[in-house]
């Protein structure tokens, strides 16, 4: 027998050739074709269940917070939602934030908030309001009050409704007041606006015209008569201090003095007010923390300000506002007592 | 029926578009299924097996085939590497029952025309082929079968040249030691 490798091989190759392609392959193969439409199909069907069912779950019932987003609270913190989307602060202070908007709304106590499709409601009490400034084009943020809206793209500013009126100041940029008479009022930093707006003056001419409204003026326009320019503060909260005080109306003259750019003054209302021994310690800590931020942010103190939030921390171990203390004393370089004392 | 080397692969005529799988598949299955009954030693079971996977390789990679003239040249490449690649799996425990069951099937594989010394010899051969590891037998058969080049084989499977010329000096060897007669590497 030959022994020759190649040509057994050879001879061996010639029987495999001679083999016929077995019709289960093709067969097998187009199986799998049809196993390969079926399984895409079954993918894309339970592609398509997912997205209706994500969009049923987005569609579903609103939760309480209904879009606000609850960013921070005070630890006395005591609020109510009293509807989808409609939040009361009893005690303590809370942070929201709109879903629609890049910004903070701070609910002071006695507050009530609404969140409507146009945008958020000030039914009552004191609100801070923050808004990051929007692109060129965008629709302004509104914030609904009881008789208009604020139109803002971009600022700071304080919101107070009353039962019958409001007030609001303004910190920083620009904001219209639109009346729900259609009269508009521009307001820039350190201006505040009282509302009902006085209604407007009767024109002097004969023929009997329509009372003529201001239009939104892209400059800063002159002061509405219900604005109150820079000045000294409204003599009836300056002026009328009882011994007995309440925090509140501290706080809101502080703020006033705050719009108004009178740091100084901001922070020696509060140091005296800090020396008051009738003091509720939760009032304490937040007159000690309106200070600090005055010495910090304002008034550019930094080895006073350094110095204040190493005695509020000794006074207030764990206190409410620690994470934005720590956030100032990180931006002033606080961490270093020795520093301090240089200018 | 053409011996089935990579020259006559290469002359195939070419599939003009459009390119379908059905064209594909009429155009290459018998030979896709040969060269995976060289590899298997002779085994139609496996060779389908091998055949399938090439061909549905193909059926997922013919939209982005990246020069669908060279579909012989890219058939051979995908047979030879996936079958590599079985054989190698085969190794594992749960391929030696396999491999057990299928020698028993692998009894008509010679050509029925031959003499019965020479039908002997090339049942003996294939027997041969089948004990060389997974390389060694995809080098041996593209070397044999194939006339292919060292640096071909290198293309073909990945490897380095000197790696190849590693596999087919070993697999010379074993065959060698079954008792052949093989001349030396060209």
């Amino acid at each position: 027998m030959s022994r020759d490798f190649r040509t057994a091989i050879t001879d061996a190759d010639r029987g495999l050739e001679a083999q016929p392609l077995p019709p289960q392959l093709k067969a097998r193969l187009e199986r799998r074709a049809r196993g390969t439409r079926v399984r895409a199909l079954a993918v894309a069907a339970v592609a398509l269940g997912l997205a209706v069912l994500a969009l049923a779950l987005r569609a579903r019932t609103p939760g309480p917070l209904a879009g606000f987003n609850l960013l921070s609270g005070s630890r006395d913190l005591r609020a109510q939602l009293l509807a989808p989307g409609e939040v009361r602060v009893e005690v303590g202070t809370c942070t929201l934030a709109d879903a629609r908007w890049r910004g903070t709304l701070e609910l002071l106590p006695a507050s009530r908030v609404r969140r409507e499709p146009e945008g958020v409601r000030v039914l009552q009490g004191t609100v801070r309001v923050a808004v990051e400034k929007r692109a060129p084009g965008a629709q302004p943020v509104r914030i609904l009050v009881s008789h208009g809206a604020l139109e803002v793209m971009g600022t700071r500013f304080q919101v107070s409704q009353r039962a019958q009126d409001g007030e609001v100041n303004l910190a920083e940029g620009a904001l219209r007041f639109v009346g729900a008479d259609g009269q508009q009022v521009m307001l820039s930093a350190g201006q505040s606006l009282r509302w009902p707006l006085p209604a407007p003056s009767p024109a002097p001419a004969a023929p009997p015209r329509p009372a003529p409204v201001p239009a939104p003026t892209p400059t800063r326009p002159p002061p509405h008569p219900a604005a109150r320019p820079l000045g000294p503060p409204p003599a009836p909260a300056a002026a009328a201090a009882p011994p007995a005080e309440a925090p509140e109306a501290i706080f809101e003259r502080v703020a006033a003095l705050r719009t108004r750019s009178r740091f100084s003054e901001a922070a020696a209302e509060l140091e005296r007010a800090l020396r008051r021994p009738d003091l509720a310690p939760a009032a304490r800590e937040r007159l000690d923390f309106e200070l600090g931020s005055v010495l910090s942010d304002h008034l550019h103190d930094r080895a006073r300000a350094c110095a204040h939030w190493r005695a509020h921390r000794h006074e207030f171990p764990a206190g409410r506002y620690d994470r934005e203390i720590d956030r100032v004393e990180r931006r002033l370089g606080c961490s270093n007592p020795a520093q301090e004392s240089l200018p | 029926m053409p011996s089935g080397s990579y020259a006559l692969v290469m002359a195939a005529p070419a599939i003009k578009a459009p390119l379908t799988f059905e064209a594909c598949y009429a155009a290459h299955a018998e030979r896709v299924y040969h060269w995976c009954l060289r590899l298997s030693g002779g085994d139609p079971s496996w060779a389908q097996d091998v055949a399938h996977d090439v061909f549905v390789r193909l059926l997922e990679q013919l939209p982005t085939l990246s020069d669908p003239d060279d579909l012989g040249g890219w058939l051979y490449r995908v047979t030879m590497n996936l079958g590599v690649s079985r054989l190698r799996r085969d190794r594992a425990f749960s391929g030696l029952l396999r491999r057990v069951r299928r020698r028993e099937r692998l009894q008509a594989a010679p050509p029925p025309d031959l003499a019965y010394e020479r039908r002997e010899a090339a049942a003996a051969a294939l027997a041969t082929l089948r004990e060389l590891p997974a390389r060694e037998r995809a080098v041996a058969c593209m070397k044999l079968f194939d006339g292919k080049s060292q640096l071909e084989i290198a293309t073909v499977l990945g490897l380095s040249k000197g790696y190849v010329s590693k596999l087919v000096a070993r697999a010379w060897e074993r065959i060698r030691q079954a008792g052949w007669e093989l001349d030396d590497v060209a």
